[in-house]
């Protein structure tokens, strides 16, 4: 049995694709044997411990995020606390997820210095050619330029990875997102109106998800085929203008606008659809696109990021994320989408894609770097150093805070009030070879 | 199991009581190297939907096939181009000088106030026309600029006694180290690109405002007030819109206004110091000429990485 702490700036009460994958694997390794913790920011007046679905134990630390659900990067401002829940849960793995949780990322740094195992999951592509991407980049590589593994939701997003934390891919894994299948079955009886072909987009309405794309895509469609009904779900800034797209062009009894739509409720209106149109500029993998599948839906994506690895060539037309190339893959999706096997599409799906396969090869990753040593301080310093003359020598003085704080501490807040004699003694003598 | 049926480096086959090779002594049950050869036969494929016979970390030969790298040897920017770049800098750098120098002159009073102001309202008038002229506005539209014009000034004026004491109370090298770094981040954070329409005030127009507004807290009477604030508002929110719009239609023009206008503010200053005005000429010189150099050489360290995570170019609406 390992403990592993999961931790991320991002959890329920937020619903996204981050969310749903730290507490399905939770959820699936707790199944497996595993004692799970996860941490995170307080939401609102959701403080303390919290139990989940199975007694999945939820700490809501009291910090306040700074700015789009993101606490603060303090360096020093969670140590006490954390290294509390640690010792207290006697983990084993710290498992941190996502690059822009600075929460996850500031525990990464502080668990090597006390002694535990790290892991970290990208969720997300990042460029490498503008301002908040190089911050970004920059940061990641201070924090993962000593965590024990990294992992992957694309192949795609592993070569990104390794270029932007400059990690070795061999300590990379690639282990995909999931669907709980069972959530996404397909229901052909559903599909109203009738006697039309129902194209269904559920999405962010922002930039990135490729609202603009869309706002020529409908027009053209609608146009060229009479029997095209849209049906649009989702909230954001963009929304304003596929409104006055669709008013402009007199489409109003074409397009069905459903505002944003509540997680329980997606599977309600995709299994209305024919057709699946995904427009995103970017995506590491692209959950949505799965759901959707699985409801039994013929699927037009943008063949973007790591959307291309998804799902077989049978299921799925790529188009160029361009609305001309968009237009022309519905072309030909629209005159066979109501010969399409929706059952066999979901029994496909979910032999694909399970939390119970994400948490086996995730274990795998455990397993694997829980055999490996410790490293030494030694080999801690040159990791500090591989970040530059200048940053390295900065991250040097901040590992050296980090210890002395973490022998304060010990004197403070000593292992024997808050903890188990065993992990004391184990946790005491891994630091002692790390000093 | 079939694989064991016979040792894969020997050939020695198996009986079903062997627990190892007969020959090389290696385990029946635990050839997993073996397997993983056997497996890895089979092509790998850079898809998710399907579990591959390779391991999570597996790195095929197509890793990082899809990254480009800018090639740097042809396309570098243009040093013609470069020059004609820096106009737009050289442009905002002559509006702050030439509103430090009106300060200057209003401060040791020596211009006349109401001389002043008529300078600023001819100005003022003059740009109005060239807007007008240069948008092809009609008649109406022209009128009723002239009535918000109007409207603005009656509420400066009413204003001119609050922002005249407002500042009043701080020391006289807080204000000029405040309007140092007010009009630093007015030349830094300023739209050169002009890509997006003048709807709101942005940092650079905020940073204008603060420092007028201390820079009036040390003038004597409340006419000079108004006329350094409006002064301010003309130069560095409404020429800009105005210099945006000759750009547009006619960059020769914009380029002969600012010849001209470096040219007789350098003169300008040569009465007042000829350190400044050499200065001034020194620094209009090393950004036209020298920093378009230096852009040049530091081109050949630029690494753009390029690759199928970078989001298309995708018309935007607003």
């Amino acid at each position: 049995m390992v403990n592993i702490c999961l931790i991320c700036d991002f959890f329920y009460p937020r619903l996204g694709g981050v969310e749903m994958h730290i507490f399905q694997l939770g959820l699936c390794l707790m199944e497996r044997g595993h004692k799970v913790i996860i941490i995170t920011h307080k939401y609102d007046n959701r403080a303390g411990v919290r139990y989940m679905t199975n007694g999945l134990k939820v700490y809501y630390c009291p910090f306040v995020p700074a700015h789009e659900q993101v606490v603060l990067f303090t360096y020093m401002g969670s140590l006490a606390l954390l290294r509390q829940i640690l010792l207290r849960e006697e983990i084993h793995v710290v498992h941190s997820h996502a690059a822009t949780s600075f929460f996850g990322g500031e525990l990464l740094l502080h668990a090597k210095s006390l002694g535990f195992k790290t892991v970290f999951t990208d969720h997300s592509l990042f460029a490498f050619n503008d301002a908040a991407s190089f911050h970004v980049n920059k940061i990641l590589k201070f924090i993962l330029c000593e965590v024990d593994h990294a992992i992957s939701v694309s192949h795609i997003s592993k070569e990104n990875l390794s270029m932007r934390a400059s990690l070795d891919p061999r300590n990379i894994s690639v282990i995909p997102n999931a669907v709980d299948c069972s959530r996404f079955k397909p229901d052909p009886s559903k599909r109203y109106p009738l006697n039309t072909v129902n194209i269904v987009v559920i999405s962010r309405l922002t930039f990135r998800k490729g609202v603009d794309l869309l706002v020529d895509v409908v027009p053209t469609i609608c146009k060229k085929f009479p029997q095209v009904y849209f049906i649009i779900g989702g909230d954001g800034p963009k929304k304003k203008i596929i409104e006055e797209s669709i008013k402009k062009h007199g489409l109003t009894d074409r397009v069905e606008m459903l505002g944003s739509v509540p997680g329980h409720k997606v599977r309600e209106v995709l299994v209305r659809g024919h057709i699946f149109l995904n427009t995103s500029l970017t995506e590491a993998f692209c959950i949505a696109i799965v759901e959707a599948a699985s409801c039994g839906l013929f699927v037009v994506s943008t063949n973007v990021g790591g959307v291309v690895e998804v799902l077989p060539k049978n299921m799925v037309n790529f188009a160029k994320p361009d609305p001309d190339d968009i237009c022309e893959k519905l072309a030909v999706a629209i005159p066979i989408a109501k010969n399409v096997p929706s059952h066999q599409y979901h029994e496909q799906v979910a032999k694909m894609y399970s939390w119970h396969m994400v948490a086996e090869r995730t274990e795998t990753v455990y397993n694997k770097i829980l055999s490996s040593p410790y490293p030494s301080i030694l080999s801690r310093i040159k990791a500090c150093q591989s970040n530059g003359p200048i940053f390295g020598l900065y991250l040097l003085i901040l590992l050296i805070i980090d210890y002395v704080a973490i022998f304060i501490l010990d004197l403070i807040f000593p292992f024997k009030n808050i903890q188990a004699q065993s992990i004391k003694t184990r946790v005491q003598s891994q630091q002692k070879e790390i000093w | 199991m079939d694989y064991f049926k016979y040792c894969p480096w020997d050939g020695y086959r198996f009986s079903d009581n062997d627990v190892q090779c007969f020959i090389c002594r290696r385990p029946k049950y635990q050839l997993t190297s073996y397997i993983q050869e056997e497996q890895e036969q089979k092509k790998w494929e850079k898809i998710l939907y399907e579990k591959q016979p390779y391991d999570d970390n597996y790195i095929d030969e197509t890793f990082l096939q899809s990254v480009q790298k800018q090639d740097n040897s042809t396309n570098g920017p243009d040093y013609k181009q470069l020059i004609s770049k820096t106009s737009d800098l050289i442009f905002a750098i002559n509006c702050v000088v030439f509103y430090l120098l009106s300060y200057f002159l209003m401060l040791h009073d020596i211009i006349n106030t109401q001389l002043q102001l008529y300078f600023w309202l001819t100005i003022a008038i003059t740009c109005l026309i060239m807007y007008s002229v240069v948008k092809k506005m009609k008649t109406q539209e022209i009128l009723s600029n002239f009535k918000s014009i109007g409207i603005y000034i009656s509420i400066l004026l009413l204003f001119a006694p609050v922002m005249q004491t407002v500042n009043q109370t701080y020391a006289d090298n807080t204000i000029y180290v405040l309007t140092s770094v007010a009009i630093l981040i007015y030349i830094f954070l300023k739209d050169y690109d002009y890509e997006k329409d003048f709807t709101e005030l942005d940092v650079s127009s905020w940073a204008s405002l603060v420092f007028s507004s201390l820079l009036a807290s040390r003038l004597h009477n409340e006419l000079q007030v108004f006329l350094m604030i409006f002064a301010s508002n003309l130069l560095f929110i409404f020429v800009p819109i105005l210099q945006r719009s000759i750009k547009q239609k006619y960059n020769s023009v914009f380029r002969l206004i600012n010849l001209i206008s470096t040219i007789g503010l350098g003169l300008s200053l040569l009465f007042f110091s000829y350190f400044l005005a050499l200065l001034f000429f020194g620094c209009v010189f090393f950004i036209t000429f020298v920093s378009p150099l230096q852009i040049i050489w530091l081109y050949q360290y630029k690494n753009t990485i390029r690759g199928p995570w970078d989001l298309p170019n995708v018309k935007q609406y607003d």
